[in-house]
């Protein structure tokens, strides 16, 4: 307890004391976080868009043959064994028939001449929805392309392909702008938390002199860094929000954003974010009271 | 009762050398001890050796050669952690003072209690104190940069008996002082003798050590000569270190401090056996 205030009191002098030259880090950290949370918050909603666009994804089979029962259930047993599926439907040549004669409606008459099983049978597959269905899709459709007796796997490839690929951009930014986050976040506070102890390089010297313990020292620079991320993630993370409430009441149900809801981030998510900001800053003065205080 | 109980002695130096490159012989062989709440004066010329002894005992330098205890603890065993405990126990007035020039001088003298997790209360009450005691009360909020020499002398000789120490290390604690803040600072440091506090004091001053039963050891060039106790000194009786240390010992210390060196002596000839025949030899 008596270390814990100790601790404490000395971080929040040193954070009094070297404020100034604390805030370029701080800035730092706030663009950082900023920038990652934004393409992140793109992405999740992006995902989720994604997700409402494929609720009526499903992969059509078409088959050379009827299958009988045996085969039904190793056409089952194979594709459940590649993938989740929500649901595997048989259909046969005359289901196929009687449904494409339902959506002819008025002119179902031109069916007349046309033997009733001229279509061929077929499996509808309802793959389970996650977030990443759609770049499952693909690889799905292309086993199920290899499978013996398929003539041809059908489903929306066109728009699929394109939603994946800008899936893909994001999920590459995002990437990017978490790598961004940890090099700047980490080295920016290293740095920082480097500069401070050698403008207080006698004062640390002192405190060795008199016979502070290693974590007496230690302690109030991680928790400096600590402080520093949670306040530049905190800063960053309101920003963003500023932004994402901005733009919802500016262009809500206007052209393509008005098609779908966003939303911002749930609170375990923000705290994840603060968290790793922490984390990664208390990283950076680790590593530098160890490259200086060799305790 | 565990042996470091047992001990007399708060300081003991068995056969200690440091050469500093390229070859300076700060100490050479020197055998030193200094019995709890003792109060001992290191004399002699400048650059004979006294500071480097003081650096060592408090661990920021460390022999070459020789075997050195503090407080019972052998300091070349000591971890880090070890150290830094025996050093929260020592309280050393630095002949530089090392004071943060930018801080208060109560926030000086509050820096060593803090390290040990002093109360706020304990701490403001024995800084206002102490400043009354070296006639610094008016200071207290002063920044240190802004002391004269003798002020910040005082400061660093307040920071150092603060935390209530068991031995107290005072490098030249009155060479920027006049006669009166002199008395202060040597009235201080009785004060805390007679509580316990062991005293090594290096100095030049002889005006300062006359204080009945303190042990004198001068150092030159590294060695020990004649090491007094003031009363002897008086009556003109130089003696030996070596023959002087148990006239100031219970028996026990001294035969102590015998088996210490017949153990220090082994280890030294077992080394210089090893090194001579390159492997291990048994003592």
């Amino acid at each position: 307890m008596k270390f814990l205030f100790a601790v404490l009191s000395q971080t929040w002098r040193n954070i009094i004391e070297t404020w100034r030259s604390q805030l370029l880090s701080l800035v730092t950290i706030t663009l950082s976080v900023l920038i990652f949370a934004f393409f992140y918050l793109v992405y999740m909603n992006a995902l989720h868009a994604g997700d409402l666009l494929n609720n009526d994804l499903r992969l059509i089979v078409y088959l050379e043959e009827q299958p009988d029962p045996a085969l039904q259930e190793e056409y089952r047993h194979k594709i459940e064994k590649f993938d989740q599926v929500e649901k595997i439907d048989f259909v046969s040549r005359l289901a196929a028939y009687d449904r494409f004669k339902e959506q002819l409606n008025e002119n179902q008459d031109v069916l007349q001449e046309i033997p009733h099983d001229f279509l061929p049978a077929s499996i509808e597959i309802y793959p389970k929805r996650s977030l990443d269905t759609l770049s499952r899709i693909k690889l799905f459709s292309e086993y199920l392309q290899s499978l013996p007796g398929v003539l041809k796997v059908q489903y929306g490839r066109e728009w699929v392909d394109r939603f994946y690929s800008f899936i893909q951009l994001l999920r590459i930014i995002v990437f990017l702008s978490g790598a961004l986050l940890i090099l700047t976040t980490s080295f920016m506070m290293a740095h920082s938390i480097r500069l401070t102890m050698l403008n207080r390089k006698k004062e640390l010297e002192l405190l060795r002199l008199v016979g502070a313990s290693a974590h007496y020292i230690r302690v109030p620079f991680f928790l400096e860094g600590a402080i520093l991320g949670a306040i530049g993630a905190g800063i960053g993370l309101g920003a963003l929000y500023f932004l994402f409430s901005w733009i919802e009441l500016r262009f809500s149900g206007q052209g393509v954003p008005g098609m779908f809801s966003f939303s911002f981030f749930s609170g375990p998510s923000v705290a994840v974010i603060i968290v790793l900001a922490m984390l990664l800053c208390a990283g950076g003065s680790f590593t530098s009271t160890r490259k200086i205080l060799y305790l | 009762m565990t042996s470091e109980e047992n001990s007399q002695a708060m300081i003991d130096l068995i056969r200690v050398s440091k050469v500093y490159p390229p070859d300076i012989q700060a100490l050479a062989d020197i055998s030193l001890r200094v019995d709890k709440g003792e109060i001992c004066y290191l004399t002699g010329m400048s650059g004979a050796g006294k500071t480097t002894l003081l650096r060592m005992l408090c661990g920021i330098d460390t022999p070459d050669r020789g075997y050195i205890e503090v407080a019972g603890k052998e300091l070349s065993k000591l971890s880090s952690a070890e150290m830094q405990d025996l050093r929260r126990s020592i309280g050393v007035a630095y002949q530089d003072f090392k004071l943060l020039p930018e801080k208060t001088v109560a926030q000086n003298i509050a820096f060593s209690m803090e390290v040990a997790y002093r109360s706020r209360s304990f701490i403001q009450h024995r800084t206002r104190k102490l400043l009354s005691r070296l006639a610094l009360s008016d200071k207290m909020n002063t920044q240190a940069a802004k002391l004269s020499r003798g002020e910040q002398q005082r400061v660093a000789i307040a920071r150092a008996v603060a935390n209530d120490p068991v031995l107290v290390l005072a490098d030249e604690p009155t060479g920027n002082l006049d006669s009166d803040t002199t008395e202060l600072v040597m009235e201080l440091f009785y004060e805390y003798n007679e509580k316990g506090t062991t005293l090594l004091i290096a100095t030049h001053d002889h005006s300062i050590y006359n204080y009945p039963g303190s042990k004198v050891v001068t150092i030159e060039q590294g060695q020990v000569i004649p090491a007094q106790h003031t009363q002897e000194n008086q009556d003109g009786n130089a003696r030996d270190e070596n023959q002087s240390v148990p006239l100031s010992s219970s028996q026990k210390g001294s035969q102590e401090r015998s088996q210490k060196e017949e153990l220090y002596q082994q280890l030294v000839i077992k080394d210089g056996l090893e090194a001579v025949m390159g492997k291990e030899v048994e003592v």
